[in-house]
C-alpha cells in the first residue's frame, strides 16, 4: 500500500474549545490509483489532505506512506518525507512570486541538495513536459493562472515523488484552463503516478477513478468512478466551441 | 541545503527589495563609518600630540609657575588658575649653576602678537627665550643667524622669523636687515628659521617670531617667565636633572610656586587621557551600530510576516527548520556586513578627507572591529526573526494572505 490510514481523528483546539475535524478515517490508496476526496467545505477533507500530504500531525490515528509510519516523525523528518515523496499542487498555486518559472520549479531540488546546474536542466525538462518551454523566466504574474498551475504541477513532480496531491487544482482557473490542468494529471496518472485529488466538486472528482467522500469528519462513501470524465475529450469540445463562435 | 544556496536566495530577495535593503543598511553604514571616523580623529589627535610632546626632546623636562597635580587618570587639579607666577630669570640662572646634570635651561615667555612690516599685518606667535633655544629644540636657522647672549643682555631690538612669516611678509627677498614692528615696537630682523610644518589642530609652527627673553619680558611689561625648559645631558641623567632642579628651586621658592613636569609623566596622562576619549567617541558611535542593528532586527520581522506564505510554500516542497533560519539569518548577515563594508569604505574615505583638517590615522583595530561588530550584529538580530520565520506552521503559513 501507498497510503494507509488508520483511525485518523484531528481536534483543533480553539480557546479551550476542542472542534473535532476529523473522526476516524481509515482507508487506504495502492500505487498508481486515481483518487477524489470529496467534500463540501468544513468536510474535513482539508485536514484529511494535510495529513496525507504531512504538513500536519493527527490528534490520534496514523498515517503510512510506503509502509513507514509517520507518526513519530519530528518536523524536519516531515519535511525531508514530503520533499522525496509528495508534490503538492494547490488552488492559489502557490508560487514563489519574485522567482522566475524555473527556479519555482527548482525550489524542491534546492531542499533535496541537487546541484545548480542538474536543478537546472531538470526544471527546464519539466517545464517543457507541461508546455512551457517558452516561459521559463517569466516571473507568476506574466503567466496566466493556467501556467501558474502548470508550473505549480512541474514542481511537484521534479522530484518524482509517489504521491501527487492536488488540492482544488482548477478552483481558480476557467474551464478550458481547468480543462488543460486535468488533462496533465490525467495524463501522469496513466503514466503510473498516483494521483489524489481534493475537491469539492463531483465534477472534478469524477475525473479519477476512485472517491472517498467525506462528511463532517467521517467517510461516508468509497466508491468506484463508473463514467470516468476524460479531460482529453472535454478539451477539445471546448477547443471546437470556440472555433464555431469565431466562425459565427 | 546549503549555505551557498542560503546565500543566494538572500542576495535575491535583498535585491527584490532595493530600496528597503538600501535603508537598513544605510543605519549600519552610518554606524560604522561613525566609529571609523571618530576613533581615526582620536588616534589622529592622540598621535600628533604625542608627537608634540615627544618633539621637545626626550631629554627635556618643563618647570611651570604654581602647582599642578598630575592625576593618575588624567586631569589634574589645583591648576595655575589664580596663582601669581613667581618664576624668574634669577631662577633659570640658579638651576644653570646649580644643577649639575642640566645642559640646557632655557626660560621662555609666549604670547600671541600682532606683527607688521611696511603695510602688511598679522598675528604670530611671540616667544621670547635664549640663544640655546634652537640647539636644545631640535630646530634650526636657514638664514642669518639665532639672536646671541649679548643680544639678550643688551635689550636687543632684534628677531629671527618662522618661514610663514618670513613669506608672508617678504616672499622671495631676503628679510635679513629688514625692520618689522612687534606689538608696536620696531624689531630688526636677522634670521629666518627652517621649516617645521604644521603641528596639531592646525597650529602652523612656522609662524613664530623669536625675540630675546629679556625685550619680551620688556614689552610685556613683567618680571616673569612663563615656562622654563630643563634639557639634562642625556636621557639616563633626566631624574638626577629633575631632582637637582627642584632642590635649586626649593632653596628660594615655596612648593606651590612651581611644578617639574617629566615629559613621559606628560606624555603617559595624555595619552590615557586621550585613549579614554576615543574609547567614548567610539563608544558613542557604536550606539549608532546599535540602533542600525535594531533597524535590521525590525525590517527582517517585517520581512519575515509579509513572506509567511513563501515560508509556508517552502516548508510544504521540503525546508526544514533550519532551511528557514538560515536563510533569514544569511539575509540579516548580508545586510549588515555590506553595511558595514560599505560603512568602513565611506569612513575610511572620510577620515582621509577629514585629514585634511584635522590629524586624523584610519586605525586597523577600528576597521577589524567594526566589521566584527557588524558580523556580530546581522546575527544577534537576525537569529529571532529567523527563529519566528523557522517555527512557522506550514499550513497556517500557506493560508496567510
Amino acid at each position: 500500500m501507498l497510503i494507509e490510514t488508520k483511525d485518523l481523528k484531528k481536534i483543533y483546539k480553539i480557546e479551550d474549545i476542542e472542534v473535532p475535524a476529523l473522526g476516524g478515517v481509515s482507508f487506504s490508496i495502492k500505487s498508481g490509483e486515481s483518487v477524489s476526496i470529496m467534500g463540501t467545505s468544513g468536510s474535513g477533507k482539508s485536514t484529511l489532505m494535510h495529513l496525507i500530504g504531512c504538513l500536519d500531525k493527527p490528534t490520534s490515528g496514523n498515517v503510512k506512506i510506503e509502509g513507514q509510519d509517520t507518526i513519530n516523525l519530528n518536523e524536519n523528518e516531515l519535511a525531508v518525507l514530503r520533499n522525496k515523496k509528495i508534490g503538492f499542487v494547490f488552488q492559489s498555486f502557490n508560487l514563489l512570486p519574485r522567482a522566475t518559472a524555473i527556479a519555482n520549479v527548482e525550489l524542491p531540488m534546492v531542499y533535496s541538495g541537487i546541484g545548480l546546474k542538474e536543478r537546472t536542466k531538470k526544471a527546464k525538462e519539466m517545464l517543457e513536459a507541461v508546455g512551457l518551454g517558452d516561459r521559463l523566466y517569466h516571473r507568476p504574474t506574466q503567466l496566466s493562472g493556467g501556467q501558474q498551475q502548470r508550473v505549480a504541477i512541474a514542481r511537484a513532480l521534479v522530484n518524482e515523488p509517489a504521491i501527487i496531491l492536488a488540492d482544488e487544482p482548477t478552483g481558480n482557473l476557467d474551464s478550458k484552463a481547468g480543462a488543460e490542468v486535468m488533462a496533465i494529471l490525467q495524463k501522469l496518472h496513466s503514466e503510473g503516478r498516483t494521483v489524489i485529488l481534493v475537491t469539492h466538486e463531483l465534477y472534478v472528482a469524477e475525473h479519477a477513478q476512485r472517491i472517498i467522500q467525506i462528511l463532517d469528519g467521517k467517510i461516508v462513501a468509497d466508491r468506484a468512478v463508473s463514467n470516468r470524465k476524460k479531460a482529453k475529450e472535454i478539451l477539445a469540445k471546448i477547443d471546437e466551441k470556440e472555433e464555431n463562435n469565431e466562425h459565427s | 541545503m546549503n549555505i551557498l544556496e542560503s546565500f543566494r536566495v538572500a542576495i535575491d530577495s535583498l535585491l527584490a527589495n532595493k530600496m528597503r535593503s538600501i535603508l537598513t543598511m544605510l543605519g549600519m553604514i552610518i554606524g560604522v563609518s561613525a566609529v571609523i571616523l571618530l576613533v581615526s580623529i582620536g588616534s589622529g589627535v592622540q598621535a600628533d600630540i604625542s608627537g608634540q610632546i615627544m618633539g621637545l626632546g626626550s631629554n627635556i623636562t618643563m618647570v611651570m609657575p604654581g602647582k599642578i597635580e598630575m592625576q593618575p587618570g588624567g586631569g589634574h587639579s589645583g591648576g595655575p588658575m589664580g596663582m601669581t607666577n613667581k618664576l624668574e630669570l634669577e631662577h633659570v640662572e640658579d638651576i644653570k649653576n646649580g644643577a649639575q646634570h642640566v645642559k640646557y635651561v632655557l626660560p621662555t615667555i609666549s604670547g600671541v602678537a600682532s606683527v607688521k612690516y611696511g603695510n602688511l599685518s598679522r598675528t604670530a606667535d611671540l616667544m621670547g627665550t635664549t640663544p640655546e633655544y634652537p640647539i636644545a629644540r631640535n630646530s634650526s636657522v636657514e638664514k642669518g643667524r639665532f639672536f646671541a647672549e649679548t643680544d639678550v643682555e643688551g635689550l636687543k631690538r632684534v628677531c629671527t622669523i618662522g618661514q610663514t612669516v618670513a613669506e608672508d611678509f617678504f616672499g622671495f627677498r631676503d628679510p635679513i636687515g629688514e625692520k618689522i614692528t612687534i606689538s608696536g615696537r620696531k624689531f630688526t630682523v636677522i634670521g629666518v628659521m627652517s621649516k617645521k610644518g604644521a603641528g596639531g589642530m592646525g597650529i602652523d609652527m612656522d609662524n613664530q617670531v623669536f625675540i630675546p627673553v629679556t625685550v619680551a619680558q620688556r614689552i610685556l611689561g613683567t618680571k616673569n617667565v612663563s615656562l622654563i625648559l630643563v634639557q639634562a645631558e642625556r636621557q639616563e641623567d633626566m631624574d638626577l636633572a629633575i631632582k637637582e632642579t627642584e632642590r635649586v628651586l626649593s632653596k628660594k621658592l615655596e612648593e606651590n610656586d612651581f611644578t617639574i613636569l617629566a615629559q613621559d609623566e606628560l606624555l603617559a596622562t595624555f595619552q590615557s587621557m586621550m585613549g579614554t576619549l576615543t574609547l567614548m567617541l567610539g563608544g558613542i558611535a557604536g550606539i549608532s551600530l546599535l540602533v542600525g542593528g535594531i533597524g535590521i532586527m525590525n525590517i527582517m520581522l517585517v520581512s519575515v510576516t509579509e513572506r509567511t506564505r513563501e515560508i509556508g510554500i517552502r516548508k510544504a516542497v521540503g525546508a526544514r527548520t533550519f532551511d528557514i533560519l538560515s536563510q533569514f539569518v544569511i539575509e540579516a548577515i548580508t545586510l549588515s556586513v555590506v553595511g558595514g563594508v560599505l560603512g568602513i569604505i565611506f569612513g575610511a574615505v572620510g577620515s582621509v578627507v577629514l585629514g585634511q583638517f584635522l590629524p586624523s590615522s584610519i586605525t586597523f583595530w577600528s576597521i577589524v572591529l567594526a566589521f566584527l561588530f557588524s558580523f556580530a550584529v546581522g546575527i544577534f538580530f537576525g537569529v529571532y526573526p529567523a527563529f519566528k520565520a523557522s517555527k512557522l506552521d506550514p499550513i497556517e503559513a500557506l493560508r496567510y494572505e
